[in-house]
């Protein structure tokens, strides 16, 4: 009613006020009974009464919310600035947004005065690997007599990128690439990686590697390489082809998976010390070196939008950069285990499949 | 393991005291007479008590036979008491138990199954007549309150938990007293709506009084279904002098009052009365029918009724009658207390009946007969006069109090002529009782206004005609003769357990006169008056008439749903108010540049302050004080600073300043 984005409905309650009073009313005019007329008119009174004083400019209500990057199934309280824009205040109104709320409660707003601007704290919840631009919220309200529910849908425009979920991976998979690099001839006894040299530190990266005596003798930040775990530039092969004729609509839980195993890879890796290469092969294969936060963010937006592509063939200059390092990992999340450009690279490849229940 | 309640507690609170506000009002609405307190106890503690305890329990077997063991225990209890109750307080008990039990159990949960047994037993106690209209309307507030706080209950329930409890504001306050008194107006416009809608009821008694005024094919019920007061009256005071009845007592002297009823009115008007529908049914014996079993405590008497020629189609009925016996094929309404032959026979009959007492101060009032349109009032009447002339007589609600009260205020206000009433009013029954002087008129009068007002004062009543007083039989005392002459109208008002009592609002030295023509008491009766009532008096009457006129509240319900569902155009963001500028500082800066420019400097058109200042000191021609004026004054225009005295000296310094300034040549 009213507008496209707004509607108004009975509640059961209404329902059931509405078909007595409409009884009570047949019967009073059939009869002329003055007691049934008191009786319909006491039980179409509220229903009366909500309509003309229900809140159906919901929809003149604007939201606006920051842009967010989150990860799939993680919590996290959305701050939201509510303003209504109507002529009366809006009273007892819920807000919800399915995309983020699916089984969290809607937030009752406090009452929100014409052009007043409120803060309001939701709390969400991203199911969905995504990345939407617009958000779209629904508000609610059944005041004041509960006969009548008056409800909108507003949209906001403002990003939300919901990275994939990250997943467990094997301690021996992340160190096979480490495994594969040259030992040093004399290592300590201590656990863990293993010196090896000393390079000119990156602002965008960790500080923690950063090697404090050496820095400050030669005047200029300069981070320690380890070796032995952690080679210092590893391929990410992220094939998300599916084998040819698998039927679509196959597999969704595994390329899930393999998408979240693909950005927890990349985080492990570049947490050593490491530069990861990752290269995302669909119907146009993509490379991204992942240097630092600004390469990251740029690749979690690609696989939070990422999707099953069909089969083609991957030309052979476009893996030659990948040739060159000592190891790669090979994610094959379309489920194609047995792609030839894998299998001709068996031996420098670590295969990451997908560990579902 | 119970979930938390997220609602506030304050707002729990109030919706158990409006459930159980609301509850308990409906229970006072039910008539203690047919509902006696124990029975009403009875019926409720039980319910009540496993309600409250059910919270705390989970068996239902349990709690099934605690039930049953209270319950019967409760009523054997009563019954030891008081002794059984009537048929229909036994149907409205049935409801008491579950709404007790729905009470107390979800009373701030759910409250809409207690909201609507409450009103199942509020619409049994307004069938069983002990309703009243200050009850329904704290019925009606207390379910509306029930209900919006049970819908913010619920929003608060159906939403996160919110760190800080909202607090209760007088906004919050107001909008729900502008709600309540919006439901209870909003049921008074609803219902005077539905009054206003053309009903296939209201229709049969058009064609009734439609076949009474034009003979139609209806049941020729014998005397006239419509008493019209500048019509020619009814069928007995057309009948001047006739003998019509004879009367022989079984019990030996027959007294000089006694009333036989021929016929009612139930259905008023301004102008005229008229018999309103009736529920005919065949008679109980085949020679006669049984109205009612005899009361206890009274003797039971017999009339021989011999009827002539003129009253072959009226059969005439004595107050508190039992029974007919001797008629056949009779149209009855048991419920009226009415019947008439179906073809019109002079045979006799017997009557059996029964001489009670006066109903004492308090009796009850039997509202099942509210079904009998015996509250209803002239749709065109103004009540305004009306409710003066029974306020200033201190007429109450109580059923006889009204009924002394007024009698006497009648007996002061009107004296009885046999003539038509005159005056400044369109209507007799007003002139008879409005006019400034000289008020007068028939018992048809007095039984008329007597009758709208205590229905005004919610006391059911119709009009009956008949016969009064009669003639002793020369040296007999059982036998009275009654002609026309002795045609009368006076007032019956149902008690519960009585049927219909007599109330004669006439003077009782004129009852039974006969009628006289309009023509012969404009004789006696003089000049007409045509004083006209004062303009205040005419207005109020006249906002009072409009007030209670259907089509009003009809319109004006229509008229706020139409506003409601239009679509009306989103409002403007308000401006944002503008920067207030202390007209002193406005001043002081005119005063400023006026110097400024009589030195030569003179600010072009939408330079601001710091262009203008550049421009001075590219010149060199920029004095500190002056500079400082800039300052001050943009503090103020620009920076929410207050124009205080610092800057109002700054401000003057640099007009003294730029009034000791050079031109630009030197000057």
């Amino acid at each position: 009613m009213a507008t496209p984005n707004s509607s108004l409905e009975l509640t059961a309650r209404g329902k059931v006020a509405l078909w007595l009073s409409a009884l009570a009313g047949g019967a009073s005019w059939l009869s002329d009974d003055a007691d049934a007329r008191v009786a319909a008119a006491m039980l179409a009174a509220p229903v009366v009464v909500d309509f003309v004083a229900k809140q159906r400019r919901l929809h003149l209500t604007s939201i606006r919310v920051a842009p967010r990057t989150t990860v799939a199934g993680a919590l996290y309280t959305e701050s939201v600035a509510v303003e209504h824009r109507g002529r009366r205040p809006l009273r007892h109104c819920r807000l919800h947004e399915p995309r983020c709320m699916r089984g969290e409660p809607p937030t009752l707003l406090p009452t929100l005065r014409p052009f007043e601007s409120q803060q309001v704290a939701l709390r969400q919840r991203s199911i969905v690997r995504s990345h939407v631009l617009e958000r779209v919220f629904v508000l609610e309200s059944q005041w004041p007599l509960g006969m009548f529910a008056s409800k909108s849908v507003v949209s906001s425009e403002a990003e939300l990128i919901t990275e994939p979920a990250r997943v467990l991976i094997r301690a021996e998979t992340l160190d096979a690439a480490a495994d594969a690099d040259v030992a040093p001839l004399e290592r300590s006894q201590l656990d863990g990686p293993e010196f090896y040299a000393l390079r000119e530190h990156s602002v965008e990266e960790d500080a923690r590697g950063v090697h404090a005596l050496r820095s400050a003798a030669i005047g200029t930040l300069v981070r320690r390489i380890t070796r032995g775990r952690t080679p210092r530039m590893v391929g990410v092969i992220l094939d998300l082809r599916r084998p040819p004729g698998t039927p679509r609509g196959r597999g969704i839980r595994r390329f899930e998976w393999s998408l979240g195993a693909c950005a927890t890879l990349v985080e492990e890796l570049h947490q050593r010390g490491s530069q990861v290469r990752v290269l995302l092969v669909d119907a146009e294969p993509e490379a991204i070196d992942i240097r630092g936060p600004a390469q990251k963010v740029e690749l979690m937006t690609t696989l939070s939008e990422a999707s099953l592509a069909t089969y083609a063939s991957i030309k052979r200059d476009q893996l030659a950069d990948l040739d060159a390092l000592t190891h790669c990992y090979w994610i094959p999340a379309g489920g194609f285990a047995n792609a030839p450009e894998l299998l001709a690279r068996a031996e420098h490849v670590t295969l990451i499949e997908a560990e579902l229940e | 393991m119970t979930r938390q309640d997220l609602a506030p507690i304050g707002l729990r609170r109030l919706a158990t005291a409006a459930t159980v506000i609301a509850t308990g009002v409906a229970l006072s609405g039910l008539p203690r007479d047919e509902l006696p307190i124990p029975w009403m106890l009875a019926f409720t503690i039980p319910g009540a008590v496993l309600g409250g305890w059910s919270r705390h329990t989970r068996s239902p077997w349990l709690r099934a036979l605690i039930a049953v063991a209270l319950q019967a225990s409760a009523c054997w209890g009563a019954l030891e008491l008081v002794g059984p109750m009537t048929r229909p307080a036994a149907l409205a008990c049935t409801i008491l138990p579950p709404l007790a039990f729905a009470t107390t159990r979800s009373h701030d949960t759910d409250p809409s199954l207690a909201l609507f047994l409450s009103f199942c037993v509020m619409l049994v106690a307004v069938m069983l007549g002990g309703a009243s209209l200050p009850l329904l309307t704290g019925y009606a507030a207390a379910a509306f309150l029930t209900l919006h706080v049970t819908t913010l209950l619920h929003g608060f329930r159906a939403s996160a938990p919110r760190k800080v409890a909202p607090r209760l504001r007088a906004a919050d306050v107001s909008a729900t007293s502008t709600l309540t008194l919006s439901c209870l107006l909003c049921i008074f416009a609803i219902d005077r709506t539905l009054t206003y809608l053309p009903s296939p009821t209201k229709g049969d008694e058009a064609a009734a009084r439609g076949a009474s005024d034009g003979g139609g094919a209806k049941l020729d019920v014998g005397l006239d279904d419509t008493f019209a007061f500048d019509g020619p009256g009814g069928a007995l005071s057309e009948l001047r002098g006739e003998r019509l009845v004879r009367v022989e007592s079984a019990e030996g002297e027959l007294a000089s009052g006694m009333y036989l009823r021929c016929g009612f009115f139930t259905l008023p008007g301004i102008d005229r009365w008229a018999i309103g529908p009736l529920k005919l049914g065949a008679q109980s014996e085949e020679d006669g029918h049984v109205f009612r079993r005899p009361r206890r405590g009274a003797a039971v008497k017999t009339l021989g009724i011999d009827r002539y020629a003129g009253a072959a189609k009226f059969v005439f009925l004595p107050p508190h009658t039992t029974a007919l016996r001797g008629l056949e094929e009779l149209a009855v309404d048991p419920l009226r207390e009415w019947a008439r032959p179906l073809t019109p026979n002079a045979e006799s009959y017997e009557a059996s009946w029964q001489r009670l007492p006066a109903p004492p101060a308090g009796a009850r009032i039997d509202r099942r007969r509210h079904a009998l349109q015996l509250l209803s009032l002239p749709s065109r009447m103004e009540l305004g006069p009306y409710e003066e002339l029974l306020d200033s007589w201190g007429v109450g609600r109580e059923p006889t109090q009204a009924m002394a009260a007024i009698a006497a205020g009648l007996s002061r206000r009107c004296r009885y002529e046999r003539s038509t009433p005159t005056g400044p009013f369109a209507h007799e029954l007003e002139n008879f009782l409005f006019a400034d002087r000289d008020r007068h008129g028939y018992c048809m009068h007095f039984a008329s206004a007597a009758a709208l007002m205590l229905r005004m004062r919610g006391v059911p009543a119709r009009v009956a005609v008949g016969l009064y007083g009669g003639q002793a039989d020369n040296g007999r005392a059982d036998v009275r003769f009654y002609g026309s002459q002795h045609a009368h109208a006076w007032v019956e008002v149902p008690f519960q357990g009585r049927g219909y009592e007599i109330f004669d609002p006439t003077p009782p030295s004129a009852r039974g006169r006969g009628f006289v023509s309009q023509d012969e008491a404009a004789a006696t009766s003089g000049q007409a008056i045509s004083l006209e009532p004062p303009l205040y008096e005419q207005a109020s009457r006249a906002i009072a008439g409009l007030v209670a006129a259907p089509w009003v509240w009809s319109i004006a319900l229509a008229a706020v749903l139409l506003l409601a569902a239009a679509p009306r155009r989103a409002p403007k963001r308000p401006a944002p108010p503008k920067a207030s500028i202390a007209p002193k500082a406005r001043r002081a800066l005119q005063r400023l540049m006026r110097a400024l420019a009589r030195a030569g400097h003179r600010r072009s058109y939408g330079q601001t302050l710091e262009l203008f200042a550049d421009e001075l000191d590219g010149r060199d021609r920029l004095d500190p004080a002056v500079r400082a004026a800039f300052l001050a004054y943009q503090e103020v225009r620009f920076g929410g600073r207050a124009f205080d005295q610092a800057r109002s000296l700054a401000m003057e310094q640099g007009i003294r300043a730029a009034a000791d300034m050079r031109g630009p040549d030197g000057a």
